[in-house]
């Protein structure tokens, strides 16, 4: 995009809020102003921050002391400091210049102040400052921990990247303040020229050149778009906030809407509907890899590395054992020393607050815990056995499979056949219960076209499928007890003796129909897209079912990549987040140490909070409808139990940002903790309530002022839904 | 001049917040000798078998259609000369000798539906068989005469029931014992939050959050006063508990009118006689505790139990029963002239040629007439409000059961 078009969207960017409102001379020349003065602070604060790398790499401040993301953690305290403080002599002066053109400019009267487009020189100040130091800290990490301190190909390397970042992130505000300079465009070019000639000759894996945005890199290629993507990313925001504007960062980028470049809002939304909230890994991973390289990752999650949970959960021994081994180890009886069989569900409940938190493969839990709840089956001592396989062979493995095979595995499991008696039916001895359920919660639905003779005659189908633990799913068919006469089931003729394959073809029968095509889609439109689903998207993902055969994954894709679901902003926090969402998201974004949970405790917890786990009663499952979720009791539980987490007396041990002491002591606390919790922008409200907290609470350094303003940060509407 | 939570954030922090408060819940003392009349709808989930919890004893064939799982002939408490309490009702018969007790047999729906989630809805809402219908009945009566007052209606679980589910604010909580903010900082924590939940009106979730939040702390201040404090003996189960609770809200007479609660566990396909083991007792020792709770209240409290369906009158194949039709439903309390089993017309009988699509109990009493009834009689509605709370539905006092009379 020419950088001509580019500054006149900026400008309508610009325009776009105050369009309402005229603009005054003195008001337009307060505008203009501050944004050169802007662009002087962000030069400033680069000048700065590329200072602190170049003192790293001399060893003139302690950043790594070797190479690598791991080393050096304890003495990169220096570093932090030196991107932190960054005041040189230069940049002190460009902020007094802010000041006094403050104050002449856009404070010396109220008809020069705008009425949207800048708030202060203070706000203006830190927003630029912040960008500056994010793009190097994103690039090179925090603490500057991958600052090698020998190797001169390696330091030129990083030196390019992060230089032509810097110089990017400058051509992008030079741009959007209407001052020549360097432009987009060339300084793209040359961040990826300068990259591919600086980083040839290095021999480190590039990899472990860069932190975690573009630690997962493998070309010269892919560095510079992931530093450009950086640079860009910080504009986005920190002339966001600078300005209180939001400018359409896909479209600024290279005028293209391609989800090249993913706006904050579109961050948060993706990982807080195809997970449980942002963390630093799917951050990375989101960034790295575009919305849709994310999305195609998470569709396939068997090629997703997830070693650090898998080595946790060998904790818990019974959620990968097999049935019969299950009743060795696990015995129903009192046996000193060992566990028993109520311990079997505790560890599924453990093993599924831990994966929500920690598993890299973030959809994967989301539907499993979806698919899990639409063939919802209830814990008690009398499934002991059962209910651990049945989530790991019947619904886990099919999630993104078709769902035919999903719907054979539920069927033949002895979770299901027990809970809904299937496994007790048969000839002569009919039950129902299963079959009325299959039809009107798991298939074709109450409308879907059945009568008391349908629901009559599909018990007798499914005669003799009992269960028999000995074998891998726990499933059995006995001749002898089925109903061999021939049946009428929804319009389907069956034979007599048709045996166990009669079963098998009223499942595909049930899962090719077109009622049961449209409950899927509706269903998964409501959990990831929205509680109201819009038609035409209902239409294409029923139309997806159909023409794959009931592929979910397909039908996954339809929905994710759909319009209504990337670009619609009211589906966006549209949702109130489940209990355990709540618990996941929150110590995903507080980054608490997954190895340190009281699991126990945590899901101890969900039952208070409403959502016992695989504790709900009734064959539908937990509607998934936020005005289920939300009562007066519920929002004060949510309240308490936030405090308690906040400051890590609830089982999650959050990792916060230390309370230090600035001029503006409360701001620069909440203007930290909401950078650390917070992707998307929070509103005025909460964050004023936040200081005005923060200031009752104590003077800075006050044990626990920290704790407890994030505790009230966290219990936010923005936080509460999703 | 309307002062906002914002500027009361602003100028006196964390003081004391009840002062404006109050009056916004509209909570006022009502004298005790005129207590307002209260229901309680107690919700019997998962299809409770009418006839084995109030037994045709008189009829032969009870017994034929249910060889093995007939509560044994003669084990029955009598009744009146033809039905019979299942003996793990014991605890309900005293009620019924003195009269706060009255069952309604052969009572439901007529929609002819046997799926629980649709007959739950239909009877909450008291819509049969029309599903455009989405707000629930108590939130209709509640709407229409307590003028948006956010006590008048409570759901002792973590969510509203449906029949409170509409227009009208209600309160939902699992427990008395979650009505209160813990932890740290709890005051500035509350000026803080209170003043954030004061100001969410953005979007669906945004409106759902703003209304629960705002309430919660509402009626925390009024709920800090309720005294759980009780002589009476609760089985320490959910139900239990939670009628407890309900006591102890009506006792303390703070405005609540109605409360809905839920014992689940009656879906009895298998095992049936084992199974009710879990629930009947359950049920008539939380009644028993909770009417000798309520003291003087007892008159002014009228609780109704229901349930989405009766069973089907032959047993099937796995000791249990599937889904039937028509069932019975309890009222206690309210000065009702109870020690009475009512039935519409004669008892319809459970020879197959009398049973609804030859399987099932006939429903004689709809369980509109029931609603209807308790509406006019003990919530004073008129005749003409009934029609918008039962839309759709003919209101003709001669078909009501005949609770008070």
């Amino acid at each position: 995009m020419s950088s001509r078009s580019w500054g006149a969207l900026v400008a309508l960017a610009m325009v776009l809020p105050t369009s309402a409102l005229a603009v005054t001379p003195p008001q337009a020349r307060c505008l203009a102003t501050m944004e050169r003065y802007g662009l002087q602070v962000v030069t400033a604060a680069s000048r700065g921050a590329l200072g602190c790398v170049r003192a790293a790499e001399r060893g003139g401040v302690a950043a790594s002391q070797g190479s690598g993301r791991a080393a050096g953690q304890g003495s990169g305290r220096a570093a932090t400091e030196c991107l932190g403080a960054g005041v040189d002599g230069r940049l002190t002066m460009t902020l007094r210049r802010l000041t006094i053109a403050d104050a002449r400019w856009c404070s010396r009267d109220a008809a020069q102040r705008p009425d949207a487009g800048y708030a202060d020189d203070a706000t203006l100040a830190a927003a630029a400052r912040a960008a500056a130091v994010g793009v190097v800290a994103d690039i090179l990490g925090p603490d500057l921990a991958t600052v090698p301190a020998s190797n001169r190909a390696d330091t030129r390397c990083q030196w390019a990247v992060v230089t032509g970042a810097a110089r990017l992130l400058r051509a992008l505000w030079s741009e959007a303040a209407g001052v020549a300079g360097t432009s987009v465009a060339t300084a793209t070019r040359r961040l990826d020229d300068d990259t591919r000639a600086a980083c040839a000759r290095s021999t480190t894996p590039l990899a472990s050149l860069f932190a975690l945005p573009c630690a997962d890199v493998a070309t010269t290629t892919d560095v510079a778009a992931c530093a450009a993507s950086v640079a860009r990313r910080h504009f986005q925001r920190g002339h966001g906030d600078a300005h209180a504007l939001t400018v359409p960062c896909d479209l600024t980028d290279d005028g293209d809407a391609n989800l090249s470049c993913v706006p904050p809002e579109l961050e948060e939304h993706v990982l807080n509907r195809l997970g449980y909230g942002p963390d630093p890994w799917t951050l990375g991973r989101l960034r790295a890899l575009g919305v849709r390289g994310y999305m195609a990752e998470q569709l396939h999650p068997e090629t997703i590395a997830d070693d650090a949970v898998d080595a946790l959960l060998a904790q818990y021994p019974s959620v990968t054992m097999p049935f019969l081994d299950l009743r060795v180890h696990y015995p129903n009886r009192v046996v000193p020393g060992q566990p028993q069989s109520g311990d079997v569900l505790k560890e599924l409940q453990r093993a599924k607050v831990l994966r929500a938190i920690a598993s890299h493969r973030q959809l994967e839990q989301v539907l499993t815990d979806f698919w899990f709840n639409h063939f919802n089956i209830l814990a008690t001592d009398r499934r002991d056995y059962d209910i651990s396989p049945y989530e790991r062979l019947a619904i886990r493995p099919h999630v993104l499979g078709r769902f035919r095979d999903l719907l054979l595995a539920v069927i033949r499991s002895p979770g299901m056949g027990d809970f809904l008696d299937g496994r007790r039916n048969q000839v002569d001895a009919i039950n129902e219960n299963f079959p009325r359920e299959l039809l009107e919660l798991h298939t074709i639905g109450v409308d879907g076209g059945y009568t008391e003779a349908d629901v009559t005659a599909v018990a007798r189908v499914f005669t003799g499928w009992k269960e028999n633990q000995a074998t891998a799913d726990g499933f059995e068919f006995l001749a002898a007890w089925h109903d061999r006469s021939a049946k009428q089931v929804l319009g389907l003729t069956l034979p007599a003796n048709g045996g166990y394959e009669e079963g098998v073809a009223l499942i595909d029968l049930l899962a090719s129909h077109p009622s049961t095509a449209a409950r899927v889609a509706r269903k998964l439109i409501i959990r990831f897209v929205s509680e109201n689903p819009p038609p035409r998207l209902l239409t294409a993902a029923t139309n997806t079912y159909l023409a794959t055969g009931g592929d979910l994954r397909a039908v996954m894709e339809t929905i994710l990549l759909s319009p209504e679901f990337l670009a619609d902003a009211a589906n966006r926090r549209s949702k109130v987040k489940r209990p355990l969402h709540l618990m996941a998201s929150l110590a995903r974004t507080t980054h608490a140490d997954p190895a340190a949970l009281n699991l126990d405790r945590v899901r101890r917890r969900m039952r208070e909070l409403g959502e016992d786990l695989y504790g709900f009663a009734a064959p539908p499952g937990y509607p998934d409808v936020s005005g289920y979720w939300t009562g007066a009791g519920s929002m004060l539980l949510r309240f308490n139990f936030i405090e308690l987490a906040a400051r890590g007396a609830d089982g999650i041990v959050p990792a916060l940002p230390a309370d230090v002491g600035t001029t503006s002591t409360s701001d620069a606390l909440v203007h930290a903790l909401i950078g650390d919790l917070f992707l998307a922008a929070i509103s005025p409200t909460t964050r004023d309530t936040a200081v005005a907290f923060a200031d009752l609470f104590g003077s800075v350094g006050t044990p626990g002022r920290t704790a407890e303003t994030a505790a009230v940060l966290l219990s936010s509407p923005e936080f509460l839904v999703h | 001049m309307t002062i906002t939570r914002r500027d009361f954030l602003k100028t006196s922090a964390a003081a004391g917040l009840s002062a404006f408060i109050l009056p916004r819940l509209g909570v006022r003392h009502a004298f005790a000798a005129q207590q307002a009349p209260v229901l309680v709808a107690l919700y019997l989930r998962g299809g409770a078998d009418g006839l084995n919890l109030v037994v045709p004893a008189g009829d032969p064939f009870y017994y034929s259609s249910r060889p093995t799982i007939a509560v044994p002939h003669g084990s029955e408490l009598a009744l009146d000369g033809f039905f019979g309490l299942n003996p793990m009702l014991a605890p309900l018969l005293p009620l019924y000798a003195t009269g706060a007790l009255a069952f309604i047999h052969a009572a439901g729906s007529p929609d002819p539906s046997r799926s629980h989630f649709d007959c739950q809805d239909f009877m909450e809402r008291a819509a049969p068989g029309n599903r455009s219908i989405v707000d629930g009945w108590l939130a209709r009566w509640l709407a229409g005469a307590r003028g948006g007052r956010a006590i008048a209606g409570v759901t002792l679980r973590h969510t509203r029931a449906k029949a409170l589910l509409g227009s009208a604010p209600s309160l939902a909580f699992p427990s008395l014992d979650v009505f209160t903010l813990t932890g740290n900082a709890v005051a500035e924590r509350r000026a803080a939050l209170e003043a954030r939940y004061d100001d969410v009106r953005v979007g669906t979730a945004g409106q759902l959050l703003g209304d629960a939040g705002t309430l919660a702390f509402d009626a925390m201040d009024v709920l800090a006063g309720v005294d759980r404090a009780t002589s009476a003996i609760y089985p320490t189960s959910d139900l239990g508990l939670a009628l407890q609770d309900a006591a102890a809200l009506i006792k303390a007479d703070i405005g609540v009118r109605a409360i809905a609660v839920d014992l689940g566990g009656w879906d009895h396909h298998t095992d049936t006689l084992h199974r009710s083991e879990d629930v009947a007792p359950d049920l008539a020792l939380s009644l028993a505790a909770f009417h000798a709770d309520l003291g003087a209240h007892a008159t002014s409290t009228l609780t109704l139990a229901m349930t989405e369906f009766g069973r089907r009158v032959a047993e099937n194949g796995t000791d249990g029963t599937d889904h039937g039709h028509g069932g019975v439903m309890l009222a206690l309390g309210g000065g009702i002239a109870g020690g009475r089993v009512l039935l519409r017309g004669a008892w319809p009988g459970l020879a197959p040629d009398a049973l609804f699509r030859g399987q099932d109990l006939p429903v004689t009493t709809d369980f509109r007439n029931v609603f209807a009834e308790a509406l006019h009689r003990h919530l004073a509605v008129s005749t003409t409000e009934l029609a918008s709370i039962l839309p759709g539905f003919t209101i003709d006092p001669s078909a009501f059961p005949g609770l008070w009379s």
